[in-house]
């Protein structure tokens, strides 16, 4: 599928340990139906990293080996977004990325990230129900 | 018919896969149709096999299966309980037989089999359950996702964008509602994909002094 006009066409979701199973796998899944480029990004490429409820993922690279730019980033919550806010690593590659013109978009604690890191928040919502509302404005409709 | 317009019912039972229930129901809901949660029983809770709680908007028995217009069947170990219930199975195959769209992914592929809709019928499944479907007289075809006619099939959780993509497609094909929409619960709030307590899976004894049990789920804690 072609990403839709006007939208993302290479994204970013961060992960590490701690993280909210649907505020992190929707995105992930919804762009890769949506033919966006989309890429995870842990704190080391070749770990497994689990939700809290044990959901385990190993990310497409490393935070800091992460260096071509993407139009949006999406930072998912839980206690995974609490470590994430205190990871240097981290911070510093959603500040090179939102200074180079990536969008940042947060759900739930996501947004404590984006605080940490000082960056603006082009879009959140407060939990997975509003993963819906959240990707329509993202993708538009259907 | 637009996704707005539709409404779709997705099964749930104890041991669901998390994202076969959960991407579907909010890829749906954010494409505007309404989505329903349906299991054994109303207001019932059940457990995904990690511990996401869902609690189901309406039980099988009480739809009427034109009123569903799609209906969907997540996997994880959820169809084994699944197709216990005479009443979930009998509201697959009326669906199916009365020509609403039904979409199974993973282990879902027991349920079609139980259902008797599987005979002569183009499928995929997770592979581990490729004997079964074979035995059910199916077709088993290795793709992330198979169509045949008004049967929507997928393997594994990494499946789901194509899943729901070929649904919306399927859904772009209906011209109306078969049903009046009598038995759909009236609009107000849907089953939540937010928690803030896990569940967990319980093992419940059967009866006095046997060595079976069943499978029910309660919040963590409690």
């Amino acid at each position: 599928m072609t990403p839709t006009v006007g939208g993302p066409q290479r994204a970013a979701v961060l992960v590490t340990d701690g993280y909210l199973d649907l505020e992190f796998w929707y995105p992930v899944l919804r762009f890769r139906e949506a033919g966006v480029d989309v890429a995870i990004l842990g704190p080391e490429a070749d770990s497994t990293f689990y939700s809290t409820l044990g959901y385990p993922v190993v990310p497409d690279k490393s935070t800091s080996e992460a260096a071509e730019n993407c139009d949006l980033v999406v930072i998912p919550g839980g206690a995974a977004a609490e470590r994430l806010a205190g990871d240097e690593g981290a911070l510093a590659l959603l500040s090179s990325l939102a200074g180079a013109g990536a969008r940042v978009v947060t759900i739930g604690k996501g947004a404590l990230v984006a605080a940490a890191a000082n960056v603006p928040v082009e879009a959140q919502c407060q939990d997975a129900d509003g993963l819906p509302q959240l990707f329509r404005t993202l993708l538009g409709a259907d | 018919m637009k996704l707005g317009e539709a409404r779709i019912a997705v099964l749930a039972e104890n041991q669901y896969q998390e994202l076969e229930l959960w991407y579907p129901v909010l890829r749906f809901r954010e494409g505007g149709a309404d989505v329903v949660v349906v299991g054994p029983k109303t207001a019932q809770m059940y457990s995904s096999k990690l511990g996401i709680p869902v609690v189901s908007d309406v039980a099988a028995a009480a739809l009427a299966p034109d009123d569903i217009d799609v209906l969907v069947i997540p996997g994880g170990f959820a169809p084994e309980a699944m197709r216990k219930s005479a009443d979930v199975i009998d509201l697959v195959r009326k669906v199916h037989d009365g020509g609403g769209i039904v979409a199974a992914i993973c282990h879902a592929g027991w349920v079609l089999a139980s259902a008797g809709i599987a005979k002569g019928r183009q499928l995929t499944c997770v592979p581990v359950i490729r004997d079964d479907v074979l035995a059910a007289g199916a077709e088993y075809i290795d793709k992330p996702v198979v169509r045949d006619g008004n049967l929507i099939t997928s393997r594994l959780p990494n499946d789901v964008p194509v899943f729901c993509a070929e649904i919306i497609r399927a859904i772009s094909e209906l011209d109306a509602h078969r049903g009046s929409g009598a038995t759909w619960p009236a609009p107000g709030p849907r089953a939540s994909a937010a928690y803030d307590v896990p569940a967990r899976l319980v093992q419940a004894p059967a009866g006095r002094a046997t060595a079976n049990y069943t499978t029910t789920s309660a919040l963590v804690g409690s």
